[in-house]
């Protein structure tokens, strides 16, 4: 059977905050990986199965600052040991930050009735995680940790969503926009076929301003004449941010064991980059069906795609008009 | 020997090479002669100066240069992510070049170096000292460089100071390192990460940063910043006049500094003449706002007051938005973004009410400083529920969504109302039809609320 875990207020500290070329939040591939540690220490001893995880943020505050209080961020490094020659070690420069998430995890397995059962669960459940990692950072605190068993009526799952959505407001969920991305890049390119991908992505993260035509008509658009300067609204609506979304292979797959320093000699090497796209925070009490807020591991070793996908959707927006 | 084409350029490199080193030594052999306390000390010093510099020159010689150069090949790779990039530790972690290929990645959602349409190359150094290596390999004459020659295995621009067909063979060989890798290696300070491919099988994936993608993004961001169009661009934003250029700002970008004080140990583009060690990263963190520190006592209206002032952008946004629709047409896509500005004003308000909510316990809508009206009461400080029966009651009647509503609505037209936003009768009726379905959705969500 089914459930949805719900891990309330997640305290970690010094998490990872850099992900690939943004900054700001750890790369989700963080999240599936922790849901993944937690999946193989809950098989065995649990008999549960943990798969597809979804991230609200209620709090962050990560380590940098900009000098004189404007311009570019800056990251706050750690002060570390020294070395043999009793000199600082070069710096390599790392971001951290303060988190304060949730997470909507899927479980599968059986799961015995009765409150007991369920309490012991759940504290068994708090106590492993209490011991895992999470983005590099250590787990502070954990408010509680809930099992919720997916009732098959799809009228009371949509109202078990409500319910757990709004209980996990104030705070933000991060969702995949990847294929208004697509789109975006698809438009720019009919207007252009010699449009380059990235600018089209960094559409999302730059603020445009142009200044708009006079309405006068003036044939000679002289230079000086004055005009209002407009922002060019972004591609779509909503917290719209570029982010880091997976991995894409750059190299062959190397049999285990005929790469030099890797972690182990038995399983299959490969080199990769990071790989981008654009994600939506959005409020979760716009989410309907607590499934679209998963991200789920998508590997397909062939044409060497190891990417996290979502599946949420935005709503098309309904026009009706006269209806008073 | 006339040289002619890449054979030139490389003998007058080799040249330059010379002249720079022998200029370093001349000035250290004055200062060593200025430095000489006799005469006979002077005759043999400059005897020795004399005999290092005929040495240091026979070292340029073109044939002798090549051949050491040629030895050190492996320590320089062309490449378009460099492991160094990850950590200035990890010496010996392969490179790897990734060719460039026609397909642009298109209708796909993703982003990566094959994204890039006019692509620049790195050249990973393990060490400053081999960079006039692979400034060596980069030389180019019509178009075509000597690290091309040497990729097909063609050293006609080479021969011309080789000794021997042999001699020439062998550099071609050496020189090849450094665009092959011979035996692929990782480091401890790279990251490797396992990705589950299925149940209990997994692949050991290694992240290289991407030079070409770090090098792009540093371009466009320099130039929205720097660059001589945006400069004029900006003075007219200023000056309200109008230019036929855009002006582009990245917000709460963070610059991660890689290599330290030597960039040039990493790689060529991470050294002083181009991205100087800056590494620019784009923000995705979610929206943070300064938390409530105080229960709302004190105050008339929650909407007009701190809800108000936490969305005073998106208000003024909005205002301006209406204003420039003025006088033009109205179309579907006009339409769509103005009631998803509106959705995102409610989406604030929810978070907004929920933050109080939470935030402080229950009971403080009862103290004499809160002079909200009831409905505002009932509405965040469900806490008081549990102790005050009545209060209770009266929630569970559910009258106070459709107020909030309407204060809402009324705070929203009365903010966003300006002379020239005299609408017509038939916009009117619009934009009351649009906000009345968003405050009867606005009611809903807020009495879902438990």
């Amino acid at each position: 059977m089914s459930a949805v875990l719900l891990l309330r207020h997640l305290k970690v500290e010094n998490a990872n905050a850099i992900a690939g070329h943004t900054w700001g939040f750890p790369a989700i591939s963080n999240f599936l990986g922790f849901t993944h540690a937690l999946s193989r220490k809950t098989e065995p001893e649990l008999g549960l199965t943990l798969s597809g995880c979804g991230v609200v943020c209620h709090r962050s505050q990560v380590q940098a600052y900009r000098t004189g209080g404007w311009g570019d961020w800056v990251f706050a490094l750690s002060r570390n040991p020294l070395t043999k020659e009793s000199k600082t070690a070069a710096f390599v420069e790392e971001g951290r930050m303060h988190l304060d998430i949730s997470l909507i995890i899927r479980v599968e397995g059986r799961i015995l009735s009765g409150d007991d059962h369920l309490t012991e669960l759940q504290n068994q459940l708090a106590q492993m995680i209490k011991t895992l990692r999470l983005a590099g950072g250590t787990i502070r605190d954990l408010s509680s940790v809930e099992l919720h068993s997916i009732p098959y009526n799809e009228e009371a799952e949509t109202k078990l969503t409500c319910k757990l959505m709004r209980s996990l407001l104030p705070g933000f969920a991060l969702v995949s926009r990847a294929g208004t991305l697509a789109e975006h890049l698809g438009n720019l390119q009919q207007q252009n076929p010699q449009t380059e991908p990235l600018e089209a992505w960094l559409d999302f993260a730059a603020l445009k301003y142009k200044a708009a035509e006079p309405n006068k008509f003036s044939e000679d658009l002289a230079n000086d004449a004055p005009a209002e300067w407009v922002r060019v609204p972004k591609p779509a609506s909503g917290w719209l941010v570029p982010i880091t979304i997976g991995y894409r292979a750059i190299s062959e797959l190397y049999e285990p064991g005929t790469v030099a320093r890797t972690r182990d000699t038995h399983t299959p090497f490969r080199f990769v980059e990071s790989v981008y796209s654009v994600g939506q925070w959005l409020s979760p009490h716009r989410i309907v069906r607590w499934e679209d807020l998963l991200w789920h591991y998508q590997a397909d070793p062939d044409t060497g795609g190891y990417l996290c996908a979502n599946h949420w959707q935005p709503e098309e927006e309904v026009e009706t008009s006269f209806d008073i | 020997m006339a040289y002619t084409g890449l054979s030139k350029k490389i003998a007058e490199y080799i040249q330059e090479r010379a002249k720079e080193k022998l200029e370093k030594f001349d000035k250290e052999a004055e200062k060593k002669r200025q430095s000489a306390l006799s005469e006979a000390e002077l005759t043999k010093l400059s005897k020795e100066l004399a005999e290092k510099r005929r040495h240091k020159e026979s070292t340029f010689s073109p044939e002798v240069w090549l051949s050491e150069q040629a030895k050190n090949a492996s320590k320089v790779h062309k490449a378009t992510h460099v492991a160094k990039l990850t950590h200035t530790g990890a010496s010996d972690a392969s490179n790897i070049f990734e060719p460039p290929e026609g397909d642009l990645g298109i209708n796909t959602g993703l982003i990566s170096t094959k994204s890039l349409l006019n692509r620049v190359d790195d050249w990973a150094v393990d060490n400053a000292a081999f960079a006039p290596i692979a400034a060596l390999l980069q030389l180019s004459h019509n178009g075509k460089s000597l690290i091309e020659y040497i990729e097909e295995g063609d050293g006609a621009p080479l021969r011309a100071f080789a000794q021997s067909e042999e001699q020439c063979k062998e550099w071609v060989k050496q020189y090849h390192h450094a665009i092959e890798i011979t035996e692929p290696a990782s480091h401890t300070f790279m990251k490797q990460v396992y990705f589950p491919i299925s149940k209990d099988h997994y692949h050991l994936i290694a992240p290289l940063s991407s030079s070409a993608l770090s090098q792009a993004l540093f371009e466009r961001i320099q130039e929205s910043k720097f660059g001589d169009n945006t400069r004029e661009a900006r003075k007219r934003k200023k000056e309200n006049r109008y230019s036929k250029d855009l002006v582009i700002d990245f917000p709460n970008i963070a610059v991660q500094k890689i290599g330290g004080d030597n960039p040039q140990n990493v790689s060529q583009l991470n050294g002083k003449a181009k991205r100087n060690a800056r590494a620019y990263l784009l923000n995705c963190a979610p929206p943070r706002w300064q938390p409530q520190s105080q229960p709302p006592l004190k105050l008339k209206n929650i909407i007009d007051g701190p809800y108000s002032y936490r969305v005073r952008r998106e208000t003024r946004h909005l205002q301006q938005f209406l204003l420039f629709q003025v006088g033009r047409e109205s179309t579907w896509e006009v339409r769509t973004k103005r009631a998803q500005r509106i959705d995102h004003l409610i989406d604030e308000l929810i978070q907004f009410g929920a933050e109080i909510q939470q935030i402080f316990p229950g009971g403080w809508s009862e103290l004499d400083e809160c002079l909200l009206p009831q409905h505002q009461r009932l509405w965040l400080d469900p806490g008081r529920k549990r102790q005050d029966k009545n209060f209770a009651k009266e929630r569970e009647k559910n009258d106070w969504p459709q107020q909030v509503a309407d204060d809402f609505g009324t705070w929203l037209n009365q903010k966003l109302k300006h002379e020239k936003l005299a609408m017509s009768e038939v916009e009117h009726r619009e934009w009351k039809s649009l906000v009345a379905r968003k405050l009867r959705l606005l009611k809903d969500d807020l009495g879902a609320f438990t």
